[in-house]
């Protein structure tokens, strides 16, 4: 038996190790890959008018990456520790430590990238799925059929520098290993680490004193508190589960008539153990679930509300649809029989004018003639000048006649133009009158997404396109609020999946020996229940508040009704979801721990 | 007769190829300290397990005070083991978030005792262990030798008709392994309590008040000691000397 030869099966034996560095990797480039992917998906019609908002959007999933991160990170450090025994023995039997370094390296490389490729693939896949499903049922186009090279690179670069820093930091773990430690004593018992009760006050004063900056805030102060409140109740929170929980649990032990009675002794001794040892990991969970339950909550919301309804011109214009041909040169007509033959064909009887207009300067603004506005609009007022990207020809009953995207149109005498023709560029203006269908802008779709305005120099004008532009991004919204909502609870399941998992090993060894010190399966069950549901509900209820918070401070005052039952629904939907998937991971976690 | 063993079999395996215990007959008296002897594999550890109820016999049967153990339903079993045995194995005995003296008080607070009885059992047990310094260490801040007095001191906590130990001293030194040995004569001697204690260890079975042997799942051979702790040490070696010649011509 050679060197190699050992090292071949200690690796096998190892695979239990692998497994969850793998999922733990896989996991996280699938959320951060398919936050990148809709961040640089070029298909998304978030449109200009939105841009704060979808600002807003990016900044929190570029948080959710961040955290994301962290705990790529958590992973990859656990992984080293899970390793060191065997590196300690591997070092007796007289490996050198450099050789160790590469060993580790190939070992983290190879897991890493087979990490790396399945949750590539299979954020591409589910990716894909989601999109189609949720545009079939919201009936939107779909925009998932793009190749995200961008997305892969970014997502590549953010990978490759954290197996880097892990990489420096486990050389220089391996380098300082203490090999005598690991071999005396075998498996490293954890220690009752002191508990800094100050610090724990701080992360209670921190939070509480967020939540009453949320409540109390008023259109004024909104702003100048987003930052604070952020920062206090995520440094809060980190003290919350570093510190106030252990010493709840504490306090708890001194309750002797309590503590002193059947299982609550286990349970209550070994929460404190624990809550330590899951510190970061429900740290990660509540600051990742609170900010996808909030952006989930707050898209939604706007999404489905009036407040969207109001940034939509439901004005249905004279005109419903214009073409503007900018070029004059181009002879080949494309867009307007297009439009005549959707028109004959859904058998709609329509009027068609066209007319002259002269565009100067930038093309902005254009000159009309006089007697042409008034053939086009009889009765029209004078044109509205500089108010928007739009013309707004208003008709006597103050209706717009038609959206254009000229800032100032001058009605100017028939003679005056006829003199000074040759100066301006001319355009014409087809305009098309009739009764229009309500799912108009949805039947002009393919005429304008096959006009392509830098060949033909045609621009086509519909309050329907218009409008029907508005209601996918609204549904966009939607879809992608339920896109995040299905990653974030994803992700968040899985970090807790990955923590139990990785737990479940070592607790089995002590349940086992509980069962044989006299204790029977089930008060064992008991107080591992009991356990699980402390752990999966403490980040639930956290998130659930941070996010009822948030929400209380955008709502205030004013907000329509349907917010607070939205909000209330989603708040219901996400405590049943955990609930359920409370009872999946407790059941696998059980049958692992006694079987 | 506390225990009685009748025909005892336990076959491991496809085809019941290992057999770990190929019919043990034996009894115990209330008030017995009994040492089990015998080469690795011998089938010590599964002995003690069945009796402990950890494990089920393939076949015969185990009575303690007239009561047939395979026949004690699964959800009494715990609360069985809890209030007539006391258990210490080689490690693993102590919970690492509990404290030795919620450890100590375990078996009692799981069965839900009210807290005021609890310390008194506790007083007396400290007192009989020695260990009043320990009492708010934690487990890993104790030595071998104190983990096992704890453990022996957790097993007797519900006054047990029978206590069980499997190579209690295996991790121990020889000083703190006599130690817990007396430890154990002392419990036995003053409170009567029955004991049964697996050990490879010659000297330390040497505090046994009985020794039996067993090779191969089979009873082997029997010995009592007489005034002389010395003296049964060399009987006791004499016995594994046989014992390992058997082997060898075997
Ligand atoms: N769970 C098991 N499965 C299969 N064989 C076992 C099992 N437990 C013990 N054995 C076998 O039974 C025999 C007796 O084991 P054990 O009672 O542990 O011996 P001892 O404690 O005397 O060293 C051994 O041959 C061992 O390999
Ligand atoms: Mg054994």
């Amino acid at each position: 038996m050679t060197f190699k030869d050992i090292i071949k099966d200690e690796i096998r034996g190892n695979i239990p190790t692998y497994k969850e560095y793998f999922l733990a990797t896989a996991f996280s480039v699938l959320a951060v890959f398919m936050t990148l992917m809709v961040i640089f998906n070029p298909l998304l019609m978030l449109n200009s008018l939105a841009v704060n908002f979808v600002m807003a959007t990016k900044a929190v999933l570029i948080i959710i990456c961040i955290f994301l991160v962290m705990f790529i990170y958590y992973s990859q450090y656990t992984f080293l520790r899970h390793r060191s025994r065997d590196y300690a023995m591997f070092t007796i039997l007289g490996m050198k430590r450099s050789r160790l370094t590469f060993l580790n390296f190939c070992e983290s490389a190879t897991v890493y990238f087979a990490g790396f490729m399945t949750g590539v693939l299979v954020s591409l896949l589910l990716e894909k799925l989601i999109f189609m499903g949720f545009a079939k049922i919201l009936d939107i186009p779909e925009f998932g059929m793009y190749l995200p090279t961008k997305a892969i690179i970014v997502t590549f670069i953010i990978f490759a520098a954290i197996f880097a820093v892990m990489q420096i930091v486990s050389c220089i773990m391996l380098h300082r290993m203490d090999v005598k430690k690991y071999l005396l004593f075998g498996q490293k018992t954890q220690k009752m680490k002191k508990i800094n009760v100050p610090v724990a006050i701080i992360g209670a004063i921190l939070i509480l004193g967020g939540y009453y900056l949320a409540l109390t805030v008023t259109d004024n102060n909104l702003f100048q508190r987003i930052i604070p409140v952020v920062l206090m109740v995520v440094v809060g929170l980190y003290f919350f589960y570093s510190e106030l929980c252990p010493w709840v649990f504490q306090l708890m032990e001194k309750h002797k008539a309590c503590y002193f009675k059947g299982v609550n002794m286990l349970w209550i001794s070994d929460m404190r153990y624990r809550i330590k040892d899951f510190t970061l990991i429900l740290y990660l969970i509540t600051v990742t679930m609170s900010v996808g339950l909030t952006g989930f909550t707050a898209v939604f919301n706007v999404a489905t509300s009036e407040l969207a309804d109001a940034l939509v011109p439901n004005e249905s214009t004279l005109y419903p649809i214009a073409v503007l041909k900018v070029t004059p040169y181009c002879d080949t007509l494309c867009t307007v029989p297009k439009i005549e033959k959707l028109l004959s064909d859904e058998q709609i009887s329509y009027t068609e004018s066209t007319v002259n207009l002269y565009t100067i300067l930038d093309k902005s603004k254009a000159l009309i003639r006089n007697s042409d506005l008034k053939y086009l609009f009889d009765g029209v007022n004078m044109p509205v000048m500089g108010t928007a990207d739009t013309m707004r020809l208003l008709d006597s009953e103050h209706k717009m006649a038609v959206h254009l995207p000229l800032r100032y149109v001058y009605a100017v005498k028939d003679d005056v133009i006829n003199r000074y023709t040759e100066g301006y560029d001319e355009c014409s203006l087809t305009l098309f009158e009739f009764k229009a269908p309500k799912n108009l802008g949805k039947q002009l779709i393919p005429i304008n997404d096959s006009n392509d305005t830098q060949q033909t120099g045609e621009m086509l004008y519909s309050s329907g396109l218009f409008k029907y532009f508005y209601f996918i991004m609204r549904r966009t919204y939607l879809l992608l609020s339920f896109y995040f909502v299905i990653v974030f609870y994803v992700c968040a399941g899985c970090m807790l999946y990955f923590k139990f998992y990785n737990n479940a090993t070592e607790e089995g060894a002590k349940y086992l020996s509980y069962l044989k010190m006299g204790l029977s399966p089930k008060e064992i069950r008991k107080s591992a229940t009991i356990q699980i549901a402390t752990l999966f509900l403490l980040p639930t209820l956290m998130s659930i508040l941070n996010a009822a918070m948030a929400m209380s401070a955008l709502l205030r005052d004013g907000a329509p009704a349907t917010f607070m039952t939205n909000t209330l629904c989603i708040i219901l939907f996400t405590l049943f979801i955990q609930v359920i998937y409370y009872f999946v991971i407790r059941s696998g976690y059980l049958r692992k721990i006694l079987p | 007769m506390l225990l009685q063993i009748n025909n005892l079999t336990k076959y491991y395996g496809k085809d019941n190829v290992t057999k770990a215990l190929d019919g043990i007959n034996m009894s115990v008296e209330k008030g017995d300290f009994i040492g089990i002897m015998g080469p690795s594999g011998s089938g010590k550890t599964t002995l003690l397990n069945i009796i402990a109820t950890i494990d089920k016999p393939t076949s015969g049967s185990v009575l303690l005070s007239g009561q047939e153990l395979s026949k004690i339903d699964e959800e009494k079993l715990s609360s069985f083991r809890r209030n007539e045995l006391g258990i210490v194995f080689q490690d693993f005995n102590l919970i690492d978030s509990l404290t030795v003296k919620e450890n100590l008080a375990l078996p009692m607070v799981l069965e839900k005792k009210p807290v005021s009885d609890i310390e008194n059992r506790l007083s007396e047990v400290v007192r009989l262990l020695g260990i009043e310094t320990l009492l708010e260490k934690r487990p890993y801040e104790i030595s071998g030798g104190e983990t096992q007095r704890v453990a022996i001191g957790r097993a007797i906590f519900n006054a047990p008709s029978l206590l069980l130990a499997d190579e209690p001293t295996g991790n121990l030194d020889t000083k703190n392994s006599n130690a817990v040995m007396n430890l154990f004569s002392e419990i036995n001697d003053r409170h009567g309590v029955t004991t049964l204690v697996v050990t490879h260890n010659p000297e330390a079975a040497s505090y046994c008040k009985k020794i039996i042997f067993i090779r191969d799942g089979r009873l082997y051979n029997k010995i009592e000691r007489g005034e002389n702790r010395k003296q049964f040490f060399n009987q006791i070696m004499d016995v594994l000397s046989f014992l390992s010649t058997a082997q060898d011509v075997e």
